[in-house]
């Protein structure tokens, strides 16, 4: 207690409002259901799909950010240019654009009527009421917090130390994999968590695009609007209890390797 | 070795324009100029690491103008030691080795007598964030030599080390120098380091190169107010020829070179004026009483600042003259320019 005597009172009353407007719902979600009805939600086979949906989606959304935003981020964080700006703010725009309008988006583009849709066809890839779709809707607002993190990666690996490594002899692409990557991993790992963590709460661009096949948060919705709060409960409870669980798991993870540097 | 021709860089902010430099094997050259004058810029040129907007550079003949730096034979050693935070010392030495064809067992070998020579063989195991700065650049020396650079760049590696290291790593390299014979090319603001370490050198100020050469002829020759400047000569005055002498205020000035009649500067170290009561003008010519206007005494030096009919001199004298000749502020004192002293431009 002697530590908080030096802390103003503000910031003890701030930290209660704010921690307090984030558990208190929560709190209230997660013991207003009984046990047992905890336990016949997960026996439920739609709400363990969903969860499943959930989770393999976002998760692949999280690699794909990981493999094609990886380049561009260290692109942004190694090169200044003109109109290097705009492109920082086209790639927060799925931030701020709300996410209806993210679903229409996309399905403008994926349909029979663009010819981008009709090319995505040929090749049997189709977005509306399919995983795909999930997927490339969490892809679309998750990016975003992948390649922010990954740039603020790079940047924080000092270019000399990629300057002496080519010197030394290694290659641009070897110089990458031996120096660059190895200090900028553990940022592009948060911003992978970032990513399928925002992809994990996607409601309103999936039930755009995808109404069928279920993700967790629109079964949600679903069982909300048709029996009610109780019912959604829930299945809220155990999606929260499973992403504490793999973002915990992940953050573990990070730190244990990042021990094993040390 | 290296010949740079009508070499221009242009970047963002920043330009070199028309460089055009010779450095011959073996030599350890510097390259000398005030922060930002485009010295680093020159270094990661030659190093391929910043791209050439025209001109040419060649490394023993061979054209690398737009040869990647992993083919071009040299390897640099940075200020900030750019040492790799997440390798051992060891790992940090031997980086290079792969990429050269030197073989595990080989390279382990040559880590162990770089450290030997570099004397950090205890520190192998250890990551460089426990190391002191004297043992960062150490290490960073080593990782630069284990590659067999044709050329070793040194973007001033001695400025971020205490004082107590810096001669240390000083000797280090100028004993590297003479041993391996390798040319060094190596980046400073301070002329103290060009003089002790470097032959020849080359100054730049904005993107130019002003002044090239032994780096004792630029040190005794400046040649320009800016160079003067540059390398130590705080004395830089305005003046005018006048019967074989130069005017300087009141005073006419006697000079060891020939004067021409156009209006030139002249320049004289701090070191090189001479105080003493005992001055006379038969024995010391130049000379003439100015007034203390102020001492400020260092470890073994004390600067003394003069004022002779409102021309400010500034002289370095040993400590003990200070005590000897009982010198204060405001005092009057006898001050001689030796004539060989005087630098003319």
């Amino acid at each position: 207690m002697k530590k908080f005597h030096n802390i103003s009172a503000s910031y003890i009353i701030s930290g209660f409002l704010v921690l307090g407007f984030i558990l208190l719902p929560l709190s209230q979600l997660i013991f207003g259901s009984s046990l047992k009805e905890i336990t016949e939600t997960i026996m439920d086979k739609d709400v363990r799909e969903a969860i499943i949906r959930s989770m393999a989606c976002s998760g692949l959304a999280a690699i794909i950010a990981f493999a094609i935003g990886t380049p561009f981020a260290f692109l942004l964080a190694r090169n200044n240019f003109r109109g290097k700006e705009i492109l920082n703010s086209i790639i927060d725009l799925p931030i701020m654009i709300p996410h209806p309008v993210i679903g229409i988006a996309l399905l403008s583009i994926a349909g029979r009527n663009h010819w981008i849709g009709q090319r995505l066809l040929d090749f049997g890839i189709r977005l509306m009421g399919t995983s795909t779709g999930i997927v490339a809707v969490l892809l679309f607002v998750g990016l975003p917090f992948y390649i922010n993190a990954a740039r603020d990666g790079f940047e924080s690996v000092p270019e000399r130390l990629e300057k002496a490594a080519r010197t030394l002899g290694a290659s641009r692409s070897q110089t990458f994999l031996r120096v660059t990557f190895p200090l900028a991993w553990k940022y592009l790992l948060t911003g992978m968590i970032m990513c399928m963590a925002r992809a994990l709460s996607e409601f309103g661009a999936v039930v755009i695009v995808a109404y069928h096949p279920m993700v967790a948060p629109v079964l949600m919705y679903e069982r909300f609007t048709a029996y009610g709060l109780a019912y959604s409960r829930p299945v809220a409870i155990w999606l929260i209890f499973i992403s504490l669980i793999l973002f915990a798991a992940l953050r573990l993870l990070s730190r244990g390797l990042r021990g094993n540097e040390a | 070795m290296i010949t740079i021709e009508n070499l221009n860089i242009n970047l963002p902010n920043f330009s070199l324009d028309n460089i055009n430099l010779q450095i011959d094997e073996g030599d350890f050259f510097t390259l000398l100029g005030p922060t930002g004058s485009g010295k680093s810029v020159l270094l990661e040129t030659i190093a391929g690491l910043i791209p050439v907007s025209s001109g040419s550079i060649k490394i023993n003949q061979n054209d690398v103008t737009r040869t990647v730096p992993e083919k071009r034979g040299l390897s640099i050693v940075y200020q900030d030691y750019a040492l790799f935070p997440h390798l051992s010392v060891k790992d940090n030495i031997t980086f290079g080795a792969r990429y050269k064809n030197i073989g595990p067992v080989k390279a382990d070998k040559k880590a162990l007598e770089l450290a030997e020579m570099l004397n950090i063989s205890h520190l192998l195991d250890r990551t460089p964030r426990n190391l002191s700065g004297g043992e960062k650049q150490r290490a960073s020396i080593a990782r630069a030599l284990l590659v067999d650079p044709a050329v070793l760049l040194l973007d001033e590696p001695l400025s971020a080390l205490d004082p107590s290291f810096r001669q240390e790593v000083q000797d280090l390299l100028k004993s590297i120098h003479r041993e391996t014979g390798i040319t060094f090319v190596m980046v400073t603001h301070d002329f103290d380091e060009a003089l002790y370490l470097a032959t020849n050198g080359a100054i730049i100020q904005n993107g130019k190169l002003i002044r090239k050469g032994l780096i004792r002829d630029i040190f005794n020759t400046p040649g320009s107010e800016f160079v003067a400047n540059f390398v130590g000569m705080t004395n830089i005055y305005k003046c005018s020829p006048e019967n074989g002498c130069v005017r300087l205020g009141g005073m006419l000035l006697q000079c060891e070179k020939q004067i021409s009649n156009e209006k030139c500067h002249i320049a004289f170290r701090p070191e090189e004026i001479i105080l003493g009561n005992e001055l006379n003008e038969q024995e010391s010519p130049n000379t003439f009483e100015a007034i203390i206007k102020a001492i400020t005494i260092g470890g073994f030096h004390a600067r003394v600042a003069l004022d002779y009919a409102g021309i400010e001199i500034n002289t370095l004298v040993p400590r003990k003259l200070i005590l000897n000749e009982a010198l204060e502020t405001g005092a009057k004192i006898k001050v001689a320019i030796p004539p060989q002293s005087i630098h003319l431009f």
